[in-house]
């Protein structure tokens, strides 16, 4: 196991603090973008390290800030997305929790380079502690002149709002998310237009993942060359991998992009949990992302290859299943977040996603047909792609996985007329 | 001109102005491209997801609606990706409604129904008990809320957001226990709430004054004008057996684009709620027209020493060609003249005018310029013998006191009152003859709004008893008081308007069209 890069404060005695973030480094990378590099050589350098958001999509986050335009008469904004909601993720509240200032000085950089002089940051309604250990952050910052009104004795100023959430997953939509901000229902916007160029109250907008921001510091303060050097091809970087379900020791792990699916889940994270109990399945990504059976997920966890072996790479929330899980009642599970989290506005997710609890249900119930599982597929293949938002699609790719991967133990469920492992668990 | 691009849309080359969404290059070239949420006067939703289709080179189906034509666009909107998305919105859209048709006022006008059969499958999948919802909801004043029935289109809430800009409505809740709602303590009774039934694609808004009243098969359309403001906005007109059901609004772009307020919508329930008058009255006893109008040739005539002092009031209400013989009347008897106002609140910024009249520019281009006040004024002076009145509201209680009360005073004043009346309760006892005039919905003809534009407002229904245009009492009269043959049809006496307003020349009675037209002379500037 590597050296830790983005967890090496994380687990210090005051590591949120801003004298523990300075001693090893931190704000060296803002000094070094402020005093010595142009907004554009800063968007430059970004593009150089290779970083890719680590939001769910993987767009790499240089070229998403050269969209910003520089001759807009609007303001710009800078965004960081910490809705964090996607089940099987908590990742960026041990970030903001535990090392505020890298998230922190990660916004301050970024703005810099779209040359926002406002700049958002919004914090799940849940992670209270993520909001106090932000704002203390902010506080600090502003008092060593690291944040407001000319920073570091430059000519940049720059105002961080902290915004909390309601509780809604849909408000992680990049666009839910900026109406929640204008104080609107979280209602996905259509697009294009894109952010970038009419983004928050319409105005060239930037967003980013918590985890996508604290990358920033370090590339600043050690060259991108230096951070181009972890990770693997076209996927550079340390990440950090949330480990869920039926592992010895679940938890958030940080590993450079490309590690192996099987050294986070046996080394990493120590193995099943029981003992003779053999791995069934991973959602490699976040729940949102396709299911793996067993014997495809001897995978490389980078953007790429978990996109080449059917999934996604998400958010990185892995998470693992052992023999006695029903994938009929764990679909069951995700769906039923999904048709709650809806924003309701467009007909197949609005519609679809409920109907699609239903059928689930009847089945894991033992009053499923066997039409019904053609069923499942057929309705979540009349969601995926047709929707205002990736939320569609976030419910559309479990139910088709699920019912491709594991269409054996549906038809045992119809058969049985009911769940084989109800209290297997 | 503004720029083009050329795009293929179903194999057919197409060219669009830049910047059209898709939607509408393809509908301009014939090609229909099913919607709910679209609404050409509403901001783009995007949300029913009825109208995607496929384009080549797009990852996946986008929505016509939102995505603008480029130069070298290939779209198919009927290829088995679209028909399949297609039948799967529907399904979708379906297996939370009632489908409770037979008893459904949308019936025959709702686009749910009318796609099912044209791109749906025909049978359910679903199997599951319904999501049910409030029926009945009451609204607003007007407006009756099926919750069953509504497919969160919401293009009644972006009504009320973007159009009348009163925002009573919005979504509440989410995932398919999404419904549409007023806000706490709120009721959706702005002065334009009618609009949202208009553009509600189903039967989950309606209208408390047209509800159950008619099917709408049963109805026949005619074009026309709605007479309850100086605006003028274009209606529809639905009625049946010489009775008005509802008005809707007509697209005129240049007048209420698609919209029309409340009152006006609703402007034609005294003409079905108050008395008409049947038949002419001579001192309260009804006669035969003739007699009527021979009295009333009498009363007028006279020449010299004779002769008596003639006061005419005119109406704003009246067609332009109804007020051109009117003028004439006045000339033959060189009576003075005056014309009443008939105004209540404020104009808006979006359509309603505080005159409550749809002609009133008319009347002033025909030289009806005096306030009526001061004839009437005369009138109670002794100054005048016989007064005659187009408009029997005159003498209303509910009219600006001022007028009103000189109106009476005038009424019992003069020697002689006529009076072109169509209903019964405002006409005064002491008229010595009542000619019993036809209603908005029974005359054709044509009014000219405060922009100065000639609108035709088109007859629907038949005169009832013996009541007849204004124009037709007034050439009987004429006939019979000697003053010759005047013409009867609205088109021939456009041509004696034409003689006595400048502004009317060179444009004939049927350039008016059903889009109206703009006469040079400016109307009511104000
Ligand atoms: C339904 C939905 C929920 C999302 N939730 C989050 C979230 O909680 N946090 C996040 O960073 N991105 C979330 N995203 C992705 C954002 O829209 C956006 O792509 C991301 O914040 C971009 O950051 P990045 O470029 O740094 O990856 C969500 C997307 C969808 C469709
Ligand atoms: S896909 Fe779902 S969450 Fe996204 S806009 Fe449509 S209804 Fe809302
Ligand atoms: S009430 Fe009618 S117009 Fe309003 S959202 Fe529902 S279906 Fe659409």
């Amino acid at each position: 196991m590597s050296e830790p890069i983005l967890l090496a404060n994380i687990g210090e005695p005051d590591s949120q603090t801003l004298e523990k973030y300075r001693s090893s480094g931190g704000y060296e990378g803002l000094r070094r973008a402020i005093s010595d590099m142009s907004p554009a050589d800063v968007v430059e350098e970004v593009k150089k390290s290779g970083l890719r958001g680590r939001g769910g999509a993987g767009f790499p986050t240089g070229v998403k800030w050269g969209f910003v335009p520089k001759d807009s008469s609007k303001p710009r904004y800078f965004i960081c997305n910490a809705d964090e909601s996607e089940p099987g993720t908590f990742k960026d509240r041990l970030l903001m929790e535990q090392d505020p200032h890298a998230v922190l000085e990660g916004i301050i950089i970024g703005s810099y380079a779209i040359g926002a002089r406002e700049a958002f940051l919004y914090i799940r309604g849940e992670f209270a502690d993520s909001y106090r250990a932000m704002a203390a952050a902010i506080d600090e910052a502003k008092h060593a002149s690291l944040l407001g009104m000319k920073i570091l004795g430059s000519s940049y100023s720059l105002e961080i709002h902290l915004f909390r959430g309601a509780g809604a997953y849909i408000c992680g939509e990049e666009t839910g998310l900026m109406e929640s901000i204008e104080g609107k229902r979280g209602h996905p916007r259509l697009k294009p237009p894109f952010p970038a160029a009419v983004g928050l109250f319409g105005c060239p907008t930037n967003i980013n993942n918590v985890e996508t921001v604290a990358n920033v510091p370090l590339i600043l303060r050690k060259g991108a060359p230096w951070y181009a050097e972890i990770g693997c091809e076209r996927n550079t970087g340390p990440k950090l991998y949330c480990l869920s379900g039926h592992v010895k020791r679940p938890g958030v792990y940080e590993a450079p992009l490309g590690v192996r699916l099987h050294d986070l889940i046996y080394e990493h994270a120590g193995g099943m949990w029981r003992q003779g109990l053999k791995l069934k399945a991973v959602i490699p990504g976040g729940s949102s992302t396709p299911v793996l059976r067993a014997d495809e997920s001897d995978i490389d966890m980078d953007f790429d290859s978990v996109a080449k072996a059917g999934s996604l790479l998400g958010s990185a929330g892995v998470i693992v299943m052992d023999e006695t899980a029903c994938m009929v009642d764990s679909l069951l599970n995700i769906l039923k977040f999904y048709a709650h989290e809806s924003c309701g506005q467009c007909t197949p997710c609005r519609e679809g996603c409920n109907w699609l609890v239903k059928i689930v249900r009847s089945i894991e119930d033992g009053k499923g047909k066997s039409a019904d599982i053609d069923l499942v597929e057929n309705v979540a293949g009349n969601i995926m792609g047709k929707t205002i938002c990736p939320l569609g699609d976030a419910v559309a790719m479990p139910a088709q996985s699920f019912v491709r991967k594991f269409r054996h133990e549906f038809e045992e469920h119809v058969r049985l007329k009911g769940c084989p492992l109800k209290g297997a668990h | 001109m503004a720029e083009t691009v050329t795009l293929t849309i179903d194999d057919r080359q197409i060219t669009a102005p830049k910047e059209m969404v898709v939607i509408e290059a393809a509908r301009r070239a014939g090609i229909e491209i099913p919607y709910y949420c679209y609404h050409p006067y509403l901001s783009i939703a995007g949300n029913c997801r009825m109208c995607l289709v496929e384009i080549e080179k797009a990852p996946k189906l986008q929505i016509a609606c939102s995505i603008e034509v480029t130069e070298g666009m290939v779209v198919h909107t009927g290829s088995k990706n679209v028909l399949d998305a297609r039948a799967g919105v529907m399904e979708l859209l379906l297996i939370n409604h009632p489908l409770d048709c037979p008893i459904c006022d949308q019936a025959g006008e709702c686009r749910l129904q009318e796609y099912s059969l044209a791109h749906g499958s025909g049978t359910s999948r679903f199997e599951h008990e319904k999501h049910h919802g409030r029926k009945n909801v009451d609204l607003g004043r007007h407006i009756v809320f099926d919750e069953e029935r509504c497919i969160k289109c919401t293009r009644c809430v972006r009504f009320c957001d973007e159009v009348s800009k009163t925002g009573e409505l919005a979504l509440l809740n989410r995932g398919d226990e999404t419904i549409i709602g007023v806000f706490p303590g709120h009721r959706l009774d702005n002065a334009y709430s009618g609009n949202t039934v208009d553009i509600c694609p189903v039967g989950a808004l309606t209208l408390k004054e047209f509800r159950f009243r008619s099917r709408v098969w049963f109805l026949e359309q005619t074009p026309s004008i709605c007479p309850g403001c100086a605006r003028g906005c274009n209606v529809t007109v639905w009625a049946r057996e010489d009775r008005i059901y509802r008005f809707t609004p007509r697209e005129n772009p240049e007048v209420n684009k698609v919209w029309m307020c409340d009152e006006g919508r609703l402007s034609y329930l005294p003409l079905v709620a108050r008395e008409r008058l049947l038949e002419p009255l001579m001192d309260g006893e009804p006669v035969r027209l003739q007699d009527a109008v021979d009295r009333a040739a009498n009363l007028l005539g006279g020449v010299g020493e004779r002769a008596p002092r003639v006061g005419v009031v005119a109406s704003p209400r009246a067609t332009l060609e109804d007020l051109a013989l009117l003028r004439r009347l006045c000339e033959a008897t060189s009576a003075t003249d005056g014309i009443p106002r008939f105004e209540r609140g404020e104009d808006d910024d979006l359509l309603i005018r505080k005159d409550k009249t749809p002609n009133l520019a008319g009347a002033r281009l025909l030289g009806f310029e005096r306030p009526a006040a001061e004839v009437l004024r005369e009138a109670a002076e002794g100054k005048i013998d016989v007064l005659y009145v187009m408009d029997e509201d005159l003498f209303s209680p509910a009219a600006d006191s001022d007028e009103g009360d000189l109106a009476r005073r005038a009424a019992r004043k003069v020697r002689a009152l006529i009076v072109h009346a169509s209903f019964r309760d405002r006409v005064p006892s002491q008229a010595a003859v009542v000619l019993p005039a036809a209603v908005y919905g029974e005359y054709e003809g044509t009014y000219i709004n405060f922009e100065g534009r000639a609108q035709r407002v088109r007859a629907s229904m038949r005169r009832a008893g013996r009541s007849r245009t204004h124009l037709a009492i007034l050439s009987a009269v004429a006939q019979r008081a000697g003053w010759g043959e005047w013409a009867r049809e609205p088109s021939d006496v456009w041509k004696e308007a034409q003689a006595l307003a400048a502004p009317l020349s060179g444009i004939g009675y049927d350039d008016v069209g059903t889009d109206g037209v703009m006469i040079t002379g400016k109307g009511e500037s104000g």
